[in-house]
């Protein structure tokens, strides 16, 4: 099976609206197939299996509690890059620009 | 009215005007492209051709092919990417759209209510093999 990463800064505002933000920047060449977003694993730690990087996620606008819909929405929006996972690597607080990390 | 009424309104009219010119300004700057970064691959430069045709593709085509160029940038469109892979000589131009507004109400990931919204374009420039 081939694993995609992608790596992540999750970044969360203290006020979140009524939607979140999910912005992707492609980083591989080429162009791979959309995936099913409800298969697109979110992990943790990198897999020990070989991946291929695609691009990196940044998410914004998710109240810190609501981490599994902020999980849904970096499926859904990794999915048409052709992700099969992601891995977070960072998350924080924003609040008025200013990271609490 | 006295010439310090006339000077202190035409400096409030000339301060209006400036501050509608800056927004102007600002919503032209914000609608246009940014972001961008194309790659070039190889050394085999292909003649132009004109954008209708070049294929725009969703998915990857199942015919072998070469990846010529890869285009990304904000604030463009589909057409954008295939004007760009009409310039540089591509059969085809495998169009992404990417990130967005994700709707807190959803529930299931496989929906994304507003999946028509997007923060980044890609687009892949193909030759299909002979």
């Amino acid at each position: 099976m081939r694993v995609t990463t992608l790596s992540v800064a999750l970044i969360f505002f203290v006020l979140a609206g009524c939607a979140g933000t999910v912005d992707v920047t492609k980083t591989v060449k080429g162009a791979y197939n959309p995936t099913n977003p409800n298969d697109v694993e979110i992990l943790m730690t990198r897999p020990a299996k070989p991946y291929v990087e695609l691009g990196s996620v940044t998410v914004n606008g998710f109240k810190p509690g609501d981490n599994a819909e902020m999980h849904n929405a970096i499926r859904a929006k990794s999915a048409p890059l052709g992700a099969d996972a992601v891995i977070l690597t960072h998350q924080g607080l924003i609040n008025n620009g200013l990271a609490i990390v | 009215m006295g010439f310090k009424d006339r000077i202190d309104c035409y400096s409030g009219s000339k301060t209006i005007a400036c501050l509608s010119v800056f927004v102007l300004i600002c919503l032209f700057v914000s609608s246009c492209a940014s972001d961008i970064a194309n790659r070039y691959y190889g050394n085999t430069r292909y003649p132009p051709k004109q954008p209708n045709q070049v294929e725009i593709l969703r998915e990857c085509p199942t015919r072998p092919y070469d990846v010529i160029a890869d285009f990304q940038s904000r604030g463009e469109t589909p057409e954008d990417m295939r004007r760009k892979a009409a310039e540089i000589g591509a059969d085809a131009v495998i169009v992404a759209t990417l990130g967005g507004l994700y709707s807190h109400g959803e529930e299931w990931a496989g929906s994304d209510s507003l999946s028509h919204t997007y923060t980044r374009i890609t687009g892949t420039a193909i030759k299909y093999r002979n």
